[in-house]
């Protein structure tokens, strides 16, 4: 092919391409164009989504509803690119804890008639709490998830032991299973991130009565409750894998799968990994509440994270977006959904938690199931939302987490050595820093 | 004799160096064929016990990878065939022209790598959507020859300024204009160089995430790294979903690569320099 | 070709002016509009010890990386230049870290590096070279260190790739007039190869500096930034201001003054090593 003819084809490669570019701009000719963007990718979820959508879709010829799946960790980035070039999505998947810096920035729109049309005294009144702020609801409540720690009934068995109650329990029960190189005692998340943060300080702070913050707003953490917190957590880390301070969400569940740790700590999600990679742990793995601390404040706890549906405010279809979370988040669709992940995903509303078909699903009649089942219900009266955690809605929180002030307390407590006093002090100064900007 | 014991030594010490630089992906696709009880085993499994396809079945199946698949490859050709195009051009206007500010200009290119992409994408994003070209193939290709330009440019200017002006000359004087003159003599010596920008371009924009996650909103245009990525959320990973896309993502560009090889070793000897 | 220049200057141009116009601003990441507060945010970062820290740990992390990457592209470029059976596959070998997806090559590595289930640590103890898993990711001394070797496996080919097409083009007979002066292999290499890939490897090295300090997922993908932020460079710091802090105009303006930093870098890089003169 000589110089001539390969430009010619280039040529016409170029013309092609932009013809196809072109043509993709086009539109699919439905009235109405829902765009619904949400965190759920797991495969299940976006099978049952994608269901419900043409459920719906067929029940209402002139919507289309475009569904876009983007990875957690990217949520927040789409979301701003989509304001910033003033497009929106229709309908988005939030955090609890997202709610406050959304809404001052004047993103969402109340979503107080999808709640009452919905049924509002439905919902467990906490998780409507942690997403109302300023008087109104902005999130319509859609997935619970708690927290609980798992361990190996087997070990405990063998050993004697009893389900723990209090820290030194807990501890008591870790040091005898903690056999290294064999298998620790228990998987502890100290990287720098939202595992640590949520999972392995805030819930121990408030297991021991403590909190970031007071009533007021302001910050309430250089008290002997939190820094006996971080002494136990230091006690903790010492029965855990070397490793530890790599590990994130995802460690805590390899460890336990790879039967290396006694304990770990993780939400209901761990059983579909269990069940698919370790099938054999369902039957000798038992979950119970965090423990309390010893403090008078001490109590069971567990860290409660909401999802719901919230509309932003340049939403182009915000009424049929709000009928469809209406036609989803109830009946038979509403229970397919918490379905796609079996127990990690929890409904909002009481009428579903005791409902036939909700707790018809297999994985909930296994022993196990029913045990995590029940451990669920205790674990949402014990729960706690971190924006909630004085009782008193917390609009700084979200920024507070997204600094990563906590993971940075327990790494300086663990890895620098550093006394629990001064780290928590160290760590007050950063808190209100934080909060002074925003 | 000597020369074979050369090549003998070259070639120990080269298949020593690709397996250790290879192992990570051995392990990947090892993974990828084995069944979900071994992936966590301890002392780890190098080798399945017992061979699996059912990753792959599930990710053709339940996923829309082929359609991922498509438009990765639609951007990246499209991509690689811009770059080029425009580079050889600039490359060739830079070592055969002489203008003020030559140099300045060459260096300003090299703008683009100096910002973290991040906060580039927002801006660009809104630039995109209000040409109205959000979510389609012409605007992320563009983002992408944009970053791939400046090195290709750099990258044809240093092979362009290795041939020396005689050789075009010698053409002129045999009639040739001076597009032919280039097309017949410096694009022939220097098609390794080509190839190498051809192949970075190509690289860039199949493994680019940050771009296509930013500017293509809709589920039908996603290409394959946002498409993988998706397994991973924060907190799971889709192992086996995950290996298999990436072999299957990794696969053709190996073939590509070899054939192009092939190529290469062709063009050198059909244009090598001989005086 | 002009036309193609100015799309393309618009398209890097834009987003570069407006993101350093952001830097003059107090902003929130989800707002429209932000209010202009002049150097306010230079002038916080100058004086922030972490954005100080972060920018020791980008320089570390680039130069060494870079230098690993051009040593090790440069010297298997010279192996696989040769001819040997097997050259083809050994050379397809070579490339395919850079060819694997950011996302998955970190994640393989991590599980790889894993104290617990890790083939690699499983490796190193049952030589008895170590009495205990290496904590490759979790002590903040050694971390750097594979966030650098995950780095440098990632991007020698690209090194390999560039410079190997160079080899490809040296004519011939320079090799054979050296020989026939007497020059051994390095006197061959020092007078004949490197003068010829100088050019290759100007903007090799230059690309992979700057790219190596704006590089953002593979250093964040493998820690985080930690533990303890020891592999936090700037990058990091920018996103965590902007999305973390949600603060747009501090992270902007910490973008800003690396971009002012690697414009001087490069004018310095262009006066110490000139590329060739134009051939006229």
């Amino acid at each position: 092919m000589n110089i001539t003819t390969r430009c010619a084809w280039i040529g016409r490669m170029l013309l092609l391409v932009f013809l196809l570019a072109v043509s993709a701009g086009t539109s699919w000719g439905a009235e109405k164009v829902v765009r619904l963007m949400t965190t759920e990718t797991d495969p299940n979820s976006v099978a049952a989504l994608k269901g419900i959508i043409a459920e719906y879709q067929a029940a209402h010829r002139d919507v289309s509803i475009q569904p876009e799946f983007v990875a957690w960790s990217d949520i927040y980035k789409r979301l701003v690119a989509t304001q910033a070039a003033g497009d929106p999505p229709d309908l988005v998947t939030i955090f609890e804890a997202q709610v406050s810096v959304l809404v001052d920035q004047g993103f969402l729109l109340p979503m107080n008639d999808v709640v009452e049309k919905i049924g509002k005294q439905d919902y467990f009144q906490n998780l409507l709490d942690s997403v109302t702020y300023k008087g109104k609801i902005w999130g319509v409540p859609s997935i619970l998830t708690v927290d609980v720690l798992w361990y190996r009934k087997d070990l405990y068995e063998k050993n004697g032991l009893k389900v723990p109650k209090t820290w030194s329990e807990l501890l008591h029960n870790i040091r005898t299973l903690h056999r290294p190189p064999d298998i620790y005692g228990n998987a502890i998340a100290l990287a720098t991130g939202l595992a640590t943060d949520d999972f392995t300080v805030h819930s121990r702070i408030w297991s021991n009565g403590g909190t970031l913050f007071d009533k007021n707003g302001k910050v309430a953490v250089e008290t002997d409750e939190v820094i006996e917190a971080m002494e136990y957590i230091r006690e903790l880390a010492k029965y855990a894998p070397p490793g530890a301070a790599s590990y994130g969400h995802l460690e805590l569940i390899n460890a336990y799968v790879a039967r290396k740790v006694a304990h770990t700590q993780y939400g209901m999600r761990i059983l579909t990994h269990i069940q698919r990679l370790a099938p054999d742990l369902l039957e000798t793995t038992g979950a119970f509440l965090l423990p309390r601390g010893p403090r008078p404040g001490g109590r069971q706890v567990s860290h409660l994270w909401l999802k719901a549906w919230a509309v932003p405010k340049n939403a182009k279809q915000p009424e049929v977006a709000k009928d469809f979370i209406q036609f989803l988040e109830t009946g038979d669709r509403e229970v397919r959904w918490l379905h796609s992940v079996p127990i990690h995903n929890w409904p909002p509303r009481k009428s579903t938690t005791t409902s036939g078909a909700f707790l018809s699903h297999p994985l909930m009649k296994t022993p196990l199931g029913r045990e995590a089942v029940n451990l669920v219900g205790e674990a949402i009266s014990h729960g706690v939302f971190p924006t909630l955690e004085t009782g008193v809605f917390n609009p700084k929180m979200p920024v507070v987490l997204e600094a990563r002030i906590l993971s940075k307390l327990a790494q300086r407590v663990v890895l620098g050595n550093t006394p629990p006093k001064e780290a928590v002090s160290l760590a007050a100064k950063e808190l209100r820093e934080v909060v002074a900007e925003k | 004799m000597k020369r074979r014991k050369n090549a003998s030594l070259a070639f120990l010490i080269g298949a020593a160096s690709a397996t250790v630089i290879v192992f990570p992906v051995v392990w990947m696709i090892l993974t990828s064929v084995k069944p979900f009880q071994e992936l966590f085993a301890v002392p780890p499994l190098l080798w399945p016990r017992r061979l699996t396809f059912e990753h792959y079945r599930q990710l053709l199946e339940l996923t829309n990878f082929p359609l991922y698949f498509r438009n990765s490859a639609i951007v990246a050709v499209s991509t690689t065939i811009l770059s080029l195009s425009i580079a050889s051009l600039a490359a060739y206007g830079l070592t055969r022209y002489r203008f003020v500010g030559q140099e300045t200009l060459a260096g300003l290119f090299l703008f683009t790598y100096m910002f973290p992409p991040i906060l580039l994408s927002i801006p660009l994003f809104v630039l995109i959507t209000r040409l109205k070209m959000a979510s389609s193939y012409l605007g992320l290709i563009m983002a992408h020859t944009t970053f791939a330009l400046p090195f290709c440019v750099w990258l044809l200017r240093a092979f362009f300024q290795s041939i020396p002006l005689d050789l075009e000359h010698a053409a002129w004087i045999d009639g040739a204009n001076r597009l032919q003159g280039a097309m017949r003599i410096v694009l022939p010596l220097a098609y390794p160089g080509i190839i190498a920008a051809g192949i970075f371009s190509f690289n860039l924009s199949w493994n680019d995430y940050l771009f296509a996650l930013i500017l293509m909103v809709s589920e039908e245009k996603k290409t394959l790294p946002v498409g993988v990525s998706l397994f991973v959320t924060g907190a799971t990973v889709e192992w086996g979903l995950i290996m298999a896309g990436s072999v299957l993502l990794t696969l053709p560009i190996l073939v590509l690569m070899t054939f192009v090889q092939k190529f290469l070793i062709q063009g050198f000897g059909a244009g090598a320099v001989k005086g | 070709m002009v036309p193609s220049f100015l799309v393309v200057a618009g398209l890097v141009l834009y987003p570069l002016l407006y993101s350093i116009w952001l830097s003059f601003q107090s902003r929130h990441i989800f707002s429209p509009t932000g209010r202009f507060i002049g150097l306010a945010n230079y002038w916080t970062l100058l004086n922030s010890r972490e954005f100080w820290e972060s920018f020791k740990h980008g320089a570390i992390f680039s130069t060494v990386s870079v230098a690993l990457q051009v040593f090790l592209g440069v010297v298997l470029a010279l192996l696989v230049h040769r001819q040997f059976w097997g050259r083809t596959v050994i050379r397809g070998a070579m490339i395919l870290p850079f060819i694997i997806p950011t996302v998955v090559a970190i994640l393989v590595w991590k599980w790889m590096l894993n104290d617990l289930y890790g083939i690699i640590n499983h490796w190193l103890l049952s030589l008895g070279l170590f009495g205990e898993p290496v904590q490759w990711l979790s002590s903040p001394g050694i971390a750097m260190a594979t966030v650098i070797l995950i780095n440098v496996w990632l991007f020698f080919p690209f090194v390999l790739i560039t410079v190997l097409a160079r080899l490809q083009v040296i004519p011939v007979e320079l090799y054979e007039a050296a020989r026939v002066d007497g020059a051994g292999p390095l006197r061959q290499f020092l007078h004949v190869t490197l003068p010829q890939i100088r050019g290759v490897l100007f903007i090799v090295v230059l690309v992979r500096i700057l790219w190596m300090f704006n590089k953002f997922d593979s250093v964040w993908l493998v820690t985080e930034g930690g533990p303890l932020g020891a592999t936090q460079h700037v990058p990091i710091f920018t996103y965590l201001q902007a999305f973390g802090q949600l603060n747009l105009g501090r992270g902007a303006a910490a973008a800003t003054l690396l971009f002012v930093f690697l414009s001087l870098i490069m004018v310095l890089y262009f006066h110490v090593f000139r590329p060739a003169e134009d051939t006229l």
